[in-house]
C-alpha cells in the first residue's frame, strides 16, 4: 500500500477537494475521511496531499479558511470556498467529465481492424 | 473569543500578527489527533493507531516543508493587500471620528484653512512677482537686464538707459559673449477715435526684443528689423488680450489697421497669451522703437544722451561669461560717455551690472513686491500658529482619548500602526484645511490683486497648477507638524498608566509642551502685531505727509489732440476749456500746468548771475513748471513771501517767476528772493524775477526731500521754452468724484479736436505710491488680527482644559481656605505668566528683525515705542480675557462635588 493506487493528477485533487467543500465548511480532516469514504478508498490518495492541494488553494483564493470549533470543541481551521473556488470547479467537473466520457467511448468501442 | 473579536472589531484592529508555522502545526496536530482517535475508536491499539495515521499522511516532513512554503506566499500576498485594507480601514475609522466630534473637527479644519488658505494666497502672488519667469519667454535662464549702477549723488534708477548709450554697445556686444540684445520702453498712447478710443500702454522695442526672449506669436509675426527703423513702414502687435477684448480674437485681424496716437499701424502679429515683454505690468500693444517720435511728438530722444526712457535685456551666449560681459559693457558705455565723464558731470565708477529677468528680484522693484514678500513670511507664522493651536487641540483630546488609546495597544495594535492613524487623522484634518483654504485663496487673491495691486499682468485664475501643488505640500507638512506631538505624547504612556489614571491624563510633562505652544503662539502674535502697527503707522505718516499742496477736492485732467497743435494753440485752447471748467457748478477754482503734479519733472539749464554754479543737489533741481496764473492758488499752496502771478502780467508776457521755499533758501540764504533774477537755457538771456515764495510741494514722490521747483506764467516767454498747458486742475466743492462726469463731458466738447479726456481725482495719481504701506498695513492688521483670535482661543481652551483637569486639587485647595482670590489669581498667574514669557520672546526678535523692516517704512521707527507698546499691552489684555472664564469657573469649585467627581 505504498504507492497511490493512481497517480492523480494535481488538477483532479484539487477537484475532488472543492466537491468536498460543495456542502459547507469543512475542515482538512473532514475532507480526507469524506474522500476516503466516498471513494470507498480506492483512490489511496495520501493525507499530505490532500493538504497541500487545501493550501495551494488557499493562496489562489479559491478557498478561504477560519479557524472555529471543532464537533469535540477543538480548535481546528475551517476551509471554504470562494466564488472563484466555485468557478474553477464547475470548469474542472466539466472538462474532466468530457475527458472520461472519451475515454469511456474509446474503451467501449470495437478494435479498429488491422491493416495487413 | 468571540467577545475579544467584537471588541477588536469595535476597535478596528487589524488581525493579531499572522503565525503561518504555529497554525500550520495546529492544523496538522489537530489533524493526527482525529484520525488516530478514528482509529482506536476502531479498535487498533495506539501506537498502531499513531503508526497508520503517519502512513496514510505520507512523508510528513516532505509536506510540512512544501505547505510551509505555500503559507509563506499566502502570507506575503495578503500583507501586501492588508495594507490597502488597514488604510482604507483607517480612514474610515477616522471620519467616523471626525463625524462623532463635528464641531472639533470644525474648529480644527478653519483653523488650518486659515492658515493654509492665507499661505496658498501670498504664494500665488509672489509666484508671479519673484519666482516665475515672465510669461512666453523661452529659455529664460540665459536672459539678463543690463542696468547702469551709479552711485551717489548721480543715483536714479538703474534699469533705465538712453538710446544713444544703447546704440554705443549694441554692435560690439552681439558680434562677442551676447545672442541679441534689445531695448525698449513705454509709452501711453489712445488707441481708435471717437467713442471707440481707449487709453492703451504701448511697448516700443527694437527689433532684436522679440528675437532675444524667443518670443513665438500666436499669430502672423513680430515685427522686423526692417521695420523697427526711423521713418519705417509702421506697424503694430497686438497682445493676447488686447487682441480678444477689440477684436474678439479674430484671425482676420492681420493687416488691419490701427489708429494709435495720431498715426496709424497695421497689425501684423498678435503676441502669444500672457506676454507682457519681461516687466509686472500689463501691455495691450507691442510697436517699433521709432514709433516713440509719432506718439511723444519729438525726436529728441535718438540723439540724445540725456533721454532715459529705456530698458535693455540681452540673452547670454551659452559659452558666454557674465563677468566678462558686464566688464565689456562698462567699457563700452563709459567710452560712449567720454566727454561728460571727463567734464566731472558723469562718474567714472558707473558700472554695467547684469541684473535678473524678474524685475521684483533687483533694485528697482516696487515697494509693493517688498511687502509682498514680507507678507508670504507672515503668512507662514500664522500657519505655525495655527499649527501650534490645533497640537493643542489635538494634545488635549489626546489627554481624552488615553484611555481608548490604551485599550487600542492592548488589544494588539502595534504603536507603529496607531502613531500612522494619528498622524493621518491630523493630515486628512489639514488635507481639509486645504481644500478650504484654496477656496479661501481663490477669494483672498482675486481681492488682493484688484485691490493692492492692480498694475500687475496676472494669469485668469489666482488658483493654477503651482498654487495646487505647493498648497499639497503644505497641507501634508502641516498635518505632520500639527500631528506629531500628539501622535507621540498620546502612544507614549503604557496601557496599565493610562488605565490607572482613570482617563485624566494629565502629567507636568504635557504642559510644559502645551506651555511651550502658548509661548511660540504669543511670541508669534507679538511679531505680527507689532508689524501691522508698524505699517498702520506709517500709512498714517503718508497719509498726513504735508504735500506741499491740498490734494482733496482736487480732480486732474488732461488731454489727447488730433494733429500738431503749436504751443500757443494750445495755450489758447486751455484759456476756452478754463473758462467752461470754472462756470461749472461746484468748482471752485481752475489751472494748468505742465508738467502736472506727479506727471514728470523737467529740469532747464538755471543760471543766477553772480553764482559760478548752482549749489542743488543734482538730481533735486531746480525743476520748471509752467502754470496758469490761477493754478498755485487752485492747488492750495501756501505763499510765504511776495504774490502770485496776476493774469496781467501772464498775457503780457513779463518774465516772472515764483521758487519754492528750498530753491529760496538754497540761493539765497541771507537775503529775500523777491526781486531776485534767474536765466534759464542760456547765461546771458533775459531775467526772470522772483516775485513770490511758496510751501515746497511734492513733485513726483512723496519720499526723499522736496525738490527746487520754480513756476513761470503761461505766456509768449513760456511758449518760447515750449512750454504749453498739460494738466488741468480743478478744485471742487465736496466729493470730487461726483463732477468727474461733467468734467470730462465738458472738456471733450471744448474742441473737435480733443480726442481723449482723462479724468480723475488727484488722489489718484498719488495713490499707488502710498500703496505698499496700504497692502503692508491691511495684510499685517488682517493677519495680525488674526493670529490673536486664534492665540486668544488657544490659550482659553487649554487653561479651561487645564481647570477641568485640577478641579480636584482645586477643590481640596477650597476646603483647606484658599479664598476665591487665591484661586482666580492661581489661573490668571498661569495666563499672565506664559503670555509674558510669549511677549518677552516675540518682543525680542521683533527688535532684532525691526532692521530689515525698516526700508519698508514711511517716516516710522521699526522700533516705534508706542507700536510696542501698545502692542504689548493688548497682548497681555488678550490673556486676561482668555484667563477669564477659567478662572471664574476655578474660584466656584465646590469641593465636596470635586472630590466626589472622581
Amino acid at each position: 500500500m505504498s504507492q497511490n493506487a493512481l497517480n492523480l493528477l494535481q488538477g483532479t485533487l484539487d477537484i475532488l477537494v472543492l466537491k468536498s467543500l460543495l456542502g459547507g465548511p469543512l475542515h482538512g480532516y473532514a475532507v480526507a475521511r469524506w474522500i476516503r469514504e466516498t471513494s470507498d478508498d480506492a483512490l489511496r490518495i495520501e493525507e499530505g496531499a490532500l493538504y497541500t492541494a487545501l493550501h495551494r488553494m488557499e493562496k489562489r483564493k479559491w478557498l478561504e479558511s477560519e479557524w472555529g470549533l471543532s464537533e469535540n470543541n477543538r480548535r481546528a481551521k475551517y476551509y471554504c470556498m470562494t466564488d472563484r473556488g466555485r468557478q474553477e470547479l464547475e470548469a474542472g467537473a466539466l472538462s474532466w467529465t468530457r475527458y472520461a466520457e472519451a475515454v469511456f467511448k474509446i474503451l467501449g468501442a470495437s478494435e479498429p481492424e488491422a491493416a495487413s | 473569543m468571540r467577545g475579544l473579536n467584537q471588541v477588536r472589531r469595535f476597535f478596528r484592529l487589524a488581525a493579531f500578527r499572522p503565525d503561518p508555522e504555529g497554525d500550520l502545526e495546529s492544523e496538522l496536530a489537530f489533524h493526527f489527533q482525529r484520525t488516530e482517535e478514528e482509529l482506536l475508536e476502531q479498535g487498533m491499539s495506539p501506537s498502531a493507531a499513531r503508526e497508520e495515521a503517519r502512513r496514510r499522511f505520507g512523508d510528513l516532513e516532505r509536506y510540512r516543508r512544501e505547505l510551509s512554503r505555500i503559507d509563506r506566499g499566502t502570507v506575503a500576498r495578503s500583507r501586501r493587500t492588508g495594507v490597502l485594507e488597514a488604510l482604507g480601514q483607517d480612514l474610515r475609522y477616522l471620519l467616523r471620528g471626525m463625524m462623532r466630534t463635528p464641531g472639533f473637527t470644525v474648529a480644527v479644519v478653519l483653523t488650518l484653512a486659515l492658515g493654509i488658505g492665507a499661505n496658498a494666497t501670498m504664494f500665488g502672488i509672489v509666484d508671479r512677482l519673484l519666482l516665475s519667469p515672465p510669461s512666453g519667454v523661452v529659455d529664460p535662464g540665459s536672459v539678463v537686464r543690463l542696468q547702469i549702477h551709479r552711485v551717489s549723488p548721480f543715483t536714479g534708477q538703474p534699469g533705465i538707459w538712453s538710446y544713444l548709450t544703447f546704440e554705443d554697445y549694441r554692435d560690439f556686444l552681439e558680434a562677442g559673449n551676447l545672442e541679441g540684445v534689445a531695448a525698449y520702453g513705454f509709452q501711453n498712447a489712445i488707441l481708435g477715435r471717437g467713442d471707440e478710443a481707449e487709453p492703451v500702454h504701448a511697448l516700443l522695442a527694437t527689433a532684436s526684443f522679440a528675437r532675444v526672449l524667443r518670443v513665438q506669436p500666436v499669430l502672423g509675426r513680430f515685427f522686423d528689423e526692417s521695420e523697427a527703423q526711423p521713418g519705417a513702414s509702421r506697424v503694430a502687435v497686438l497682445s493676447y488680450g488686447l487682441w480678444q477684448r477689440r477684436f474678439g480674437g479674430s484671425r482676420d485681424v492681420l493687416g488691419r489697421t490701427l489708429a494709435v496716437g495720431d498715426g496709424s499701424y497695421t497689425v501684423v502679429g498678435v503676441a502669444p497669451r500672457g506676454f507682457n515683454g519681461v516687466d509686472l505690468e500689463p501691455v495691450d500693444l507691442f510697436l517699433p522703437i521709432h514709433a516713440y517720435t509719432v506718439l511723444s511728438g519729438s525726436d529728441r530722444w535718438v540723439a540724445s544722451r540725456g533721454y532715459y526712457w529705456l530698458q535693455s535685456v540681452a540673452r547670454l551666449a551659452p559659452s558666454a561669461s557674465r563677468v566678462a560681459v558686464a566688464e565689456e559693457a562698462t567699457t563700452l558705455h563709459l567710452n560712449g560717455r567720454r566727454e561728460y565723464v571727463d567734464r566731472g558731470s558723469y562718474p567714472e565708477d558707473a558700472r554695467v551690472v547684469l541684473g535678473p529677468l524678474q524685475a521684483a528680484l533687483g533694485p528697482d522693484a516696487p515697494g509693493e513686491v517688498g511687502v509682498s514678500r514680507w507678507l508670504a513670511g507672515v503668512t507662514l507664522i500664522v500657519l505655525l500658529i495655527a499649527c501650534a493651536n490645533v497640537a493643542n487641540l489635538l494634545l488635549a483630546r489626546g489627554a481624552r482619548r488615553q484611555r481608548e488609546l490604551g485599550i487600542r495597544v492592548a488589544l494588539g495594535i502595534s504603536r507603529r500602526r496607531l502613531v500612522g492613524q494619528l498622524l493621518s487623522e491630523s493630515v486628512m484634518l489639514a488635507g481639509l484645511g486645504g481644500v478650504v483654504g484654496l477656496a479661501m485663496a481663490y477669494w483672498g487673491a482675486g481681492f488682493l490683486r484688484q485691490v493692492f495691486l492692480p498694475d500687475v499682468a496676472w494669469a485668469e485664475s489666482p488658483v493654477n497648477l503651482r498654487v495646487l501643488l505647493f498648497t499639497l505640500a503644505l497641507a501634508v507638512a502641516t498635518g505632520l507638524l500639527a500631528g506629531v506631538a500628539p501622535a507621540w505624547s498620546g502612544t507614549r504612556s503604557g496601557v496599565a498608566g493610562s488605565m490607572k489614571q482613570g482617563g485624566w491624563g494629565g502629567t507636568g510633562r504635557r504642559s510644559r509642551g502645551q506651555s511651550a505652544l502658548l509661548i511660540t503662539q504669543a511670541a508669534l502674535s507679538l511679531i505680527l502685531l507689532v508689524g501691522a502697527g508698524l505699517f498702520v503707522r506709517s500709512l498714517h505718516q503718508a497719509r498726513e505727509l504735508e504735500m506741499g499742496f491740498n490734494p482733496r477736492g482736487l480732480v486732474a485732467a488732461n488731454l489727447t489732440l488730433e494733429g500738431e497743435w503749436e504751443p500757443a494753440a494750445t495755450l489758447e485752447l486751455a484759456q476756452r476749456a478754463m473758462a467752461r471748467l470754472e462756470a461749472l457748478p461746484g468748482v471752485v477754482g481752475v489751472g494748468a500746468a505742465n508738467p502736472g503734479p506727479f506727471a514728470g519733472m523737467w529740469a532747464l539749464d538755471f543760471f543766477v548771475p553772480g553764482m559760478d554754479s548752482i549749489p542743488a543737489p543734482r538730481l533735486m533741481g531746480p525743476f520748471v513748471t509752467g502754470v496758469t496764473p490761477g493754478y498755485l492758488a487752485t492747488m492750495g499752496s501756501r505763499l510765504l513771501e511776495g504774490r502770485m502771478f496776476t493774469d496781467q502780467e501772464a498775457a503780457s508776457g513779463e518774465r516772472v517767476a515764483v521758487v519754492t521755499r528750498n530753491m529760496a533758501r538754497g540761493l539765497w540764504p541771507t537775503e529775500s528772493a523777491v526781486g531776485k533774477c534767474f536765466k534759464v537755457n542760456e547765461a546771458d538771456g533775459p531775467c526772470w524775477i522772483v516775485v513770490g515764495v511758496v510751501e515746497n510741494s511734492y513733485l513726483s514722490q512723496i519720499t526723499g526731500d522736496m525738490p527746487w521747483q520754480y513756476f513761470l506764467p503761461f505766456g509768449p516767454p513760456a511758449l518760447e521754452l515750449e512750454m504749453d498747458p498739460g494738466v488741468f486742475v480743478i478744485r471742487t466743492r465736496g466729493d470730487p468724484a461726483a463732477l468727474l462726469n461733467t468734467v470730462r463731458a465738458e472738456l471733450r466738447s471744448v474742441d473737435p479736436a480733443v480726442r481723449f479726456a482723462r479724468v480723475q481725482p488727484l488722489q489718484n495719481l498719488i495713490d499707488p505710491q502710498l500703496r505698499p504701506w496700504q497692502l503692508g498695513a491691511t495684510m499685517f492688521s488682517l493677519f495680525g488680527v488674526l493670529a490673536l483670535l486664534v492665540a486668544m482661543v488657544g490659550l482659553y481652551s487649554v487653561l479651561a482644559f487645564n481647570v477641568a483637569r485640577r478641579t480636584r486639587e482645586l477643590g481640596i485647595r477650597n476646603a483647606v481656605g484658599a479664598s476665591r482670590g487665591q484661586l482666580v489669581g492661581l489661573v490668571i498667574r498661569e495666563a499672565v505668566g506664559v503670555t509674558g514669557v510669549g511677549v518677552a520672546l516675540g518682543s525680542a526678535l521683533a527688535l532684532a528683525g525691526s532692521g530689515k523692516l525698516g526700508p519698508l517704512l514711511f517716516e516710522t521707527s521699526p522700533r516705534d515705542p508706542l507700536v510696542m507698546g501698545g502692542v504689548v499691552g493688548v497682548l497681555l489684555l488678550v490673556a486676561l480675557v482668555a484667563g477669564a472664564v477659567p478662572a471664574w469657573t476655578a474660584s466656584r469649585v465646590d469641593p465636596i462635588q470635586a472630590l466626589r467627581a472622581e
